[in-house]
């Protein structure tokens, strides 16, 4: 496994695409650095000259950048007839899987970390100190390895199970939309207000009190609340929206890596058995 | 070029994949009609954008694989023809699926249709359809010319979701508002004064006119005005209260669908014409 490990790290460093990825996490991170310290310098004292909600919100987009980089580098090997050629000199297939896993964790947590890099090299001479306490960027930060971790690891499931190139650059791009969508529209229902309120109303000058509050339909409750809080708290888009736009940390916070863990796990053994049983052409 | 129309129907009919993406379009167009509330969702729209990303750059990317564009050469076939006809069937094919879409979503999204009058709902089927045709261009265009099949695969989905980001970008520029309203209370908290603060972010002049009209132009900018334009018949029973501004705007959208369309299948025809078919 050491020499399939040194191969694979050898193309991935020779190859374009992790360097465009690299390239892409970089851009966001100064494009949105750059962004808000022209807030800041536009709208003084209005509270956009601190970094706080920069540092993880590419973690949102993240998903999109780990599709196309497993979807390419490893619909390549399909292609190529890499894999055919690994098993005829004697690699085992659970080594192929998890050379690949491990290989496309590195890379997609490297870029990751060029993200995290580039947000706070920018913001230490453009914007002011962090509000948010060290202790929940921390926290946020080893969180946010993890949800990277799984990520891949769900991308990588899809891409070693499928044998055309093109199906999966599509499958993987169809699977980041769809969980960045579905942790959006899961997110959004979870903070629906439990009632409703007509919006205040400025006359003369003069802010009007509210109309009562009515129940709002749309709340979740019950059994129907606690399945949609797993799913947000165990998918991968879910993750990323609590660690990326809440900016504090949730009452059970050790369940995201937990989760995360978990869906790493389960992803590589079902990949792997899957992938052990395959008809490699 | 009809051999090559005839050619290109058969195969596409043939393929499960057409199936599925039809399928798909109507499941999106009930799921859409069913959470329809006042007007469409555009995450619906998008949604089907998506399928039609993966639908073409599949098709086009087979045959770049399989050489297909090139045995059309060889024929006699010039790389007009072949251009030409496959953004043709890609556009009848793609407006079939709208249609499902439609059939989906009529049905179920009656009560909010009803209110709106049948030569609107006509003129936004209008805009509905060239939207798609600008949609189809891009995506044919990008595929055609990118030769590698899963890079065009990842670059027509991308391209799909950057118009979104583009579009909600504009949206975000244009809908910013001039000024803000800070509310100052006293130390019991009670409310004191107002102050009215402008925002120098706020888009005037020459750069207001030219993001509005890029946002017209734009496939996914368009969805607002024809979305808005389906809500404002059912905001309210009195017809004062209606904002008629966005009618005005829509009957131009078909417009400015045609002149990006026109403008993007010319360079893609003129740039495929002098490539090297491998």
């Amino acid at each position: 496994m050491k020499n399939l490990l040194s191969a694979t790290f050898a193309r991935l460093f020779k190859g374009k695409l992790f360097w465009i990825g690299m390239l892409a996490m970089g851009g966001l991170g100064a494009v949105a650095t750059i962004a808000r310290a022209r807030d800041a310098y536009v709208l003084q004292d209005m509270g956009y000259d601190r970094p706080d909600g920069l540092l993880f919100i590419g973690l949102t987009y993240f998903l999109i950048t780990v599709a196309a980089f497993d979807g390419l580098f490893i619909g390549a090997e399909h292609a190529d007839g890499t894999w055919r050629n690994k098993l005829i000199v004697g690699q085992g297939r659970v080594q192929i899987y998890l050379t690949y896993l491990i290989v496309t964790t590195a890379a997609t947590m490297l870029m990751h970390l060029v993200y995290i890099g580039v947000v706070l090299g920018l913001s230490a001479p453009l914007l002011n100190p962090f509000l948010t306490l060290i202790k929940v960027n921390v926290v946020f930060f080893f969180c946010s390895l993890a949800t990277v971790v799984a990520m891949n690891a769900l991308m990588v499931t899809l891409c070693m199970l499928i044998q055309n190139r093109a199906v999966v650059a599509v499958g993987a791009m169809l699977l980041a939309i769809g969980l960045m969508m579905g942790g959006m529209a899961i997110y959004q229902m979870l903070c629906a207000p439990e009632f409703l309120s007509g919006p205040a109303t400025v006359v003369n000058g003069v802010l009007m009190p509210s109309p009562e509050p009515v129940p709002n339909p749309k709340y979740l409750t019950g059994a129907k609340r606690a399945f949609f809080q797993f799913l947000h708290e165990f998918l991968p888009g879910g993750q990323a929206i609590t660690i990326g736009m809440t900016g504090e940390l949730p009452a059970n916070v050790w369940r995201l890596p937990v989760f995360s863990a978990l869906l790493t796990l389960l992803s590589t053994l079902g990949g792997a058995w899957g992938f052990c049983r395959r008809d490699l052409k | 070029m009809s051999n090559l129309l005839r050619a290109g129907l058969a195969r596409y009919l043939k393929n499960p994949l057409t199936a599925l993406v039809a399928v798909a379009s109507l499941i999106i167009g009930l799921f859409s009609g069913r959470n329809a509330v006042c007007t469409i969702d555009d995450v619906y729209l998008i949604a089907l954008f998506i399928a039609f990303a993966a639908f073409i750059s599949l098709f086009v990317g087979r045959e770049h694989g399989e050489g297909g564009f090139r045995n059309k050469a060889v024929t006699g076939y010039t790389k007009g023809q072949i251009f030409c006809s496959e953004w043709l069937l890609h556009t009848a094919f793609c407006l079939a699926m709208l249609l499902l879409f439609l059939i989906g979503f009529a049905p179920l999204a009656h009560e909010v249709l009803s209110p709106v009058p049948a030569g609107m709902l006509a003129l936004i089927t209008l805009c509905l359809m060239m939207m798609t045709v600008t949609v189809v261009t891009l995506l044919c265009t990008l595929t055609l010319l990118v030769s590698q099949r899963a890079v065009s695969a990842i670059l027509s989905v991308l391209l799909v979701v950057g118009l979104l980001f583009a579009s909600y970008a504009i949206d975000a520029a244009l809908t910013r508002p001039q000024y803000y309203l800070i509310q100052h209370y006293n130390e019991a908290g009670e409310f004191v004064s107002l102050q009215k603060i402008e925002d120098p972010r706020y888009v005037d002049g020459a750069a207001r006119t030219l993001l509005t009209h890029l946002s017209y132009t734009l496939p996914l900018g368009q969805s607002e005005p024809l979305l808005e334009s389906i809500a404002i018949w059912n905001y309210s029973n009195a017809e004062a209260d209606h904002d008629f501004s966005w009618l005005k705007i829509i009957k131009f959208l078909p417009l400015y669908s045609l002149g990006l369309t026109t403008i993007i299948g010319s360079i893609g025809y003129v740039i495929f014409r002098r490539r090297d078919l491998k």
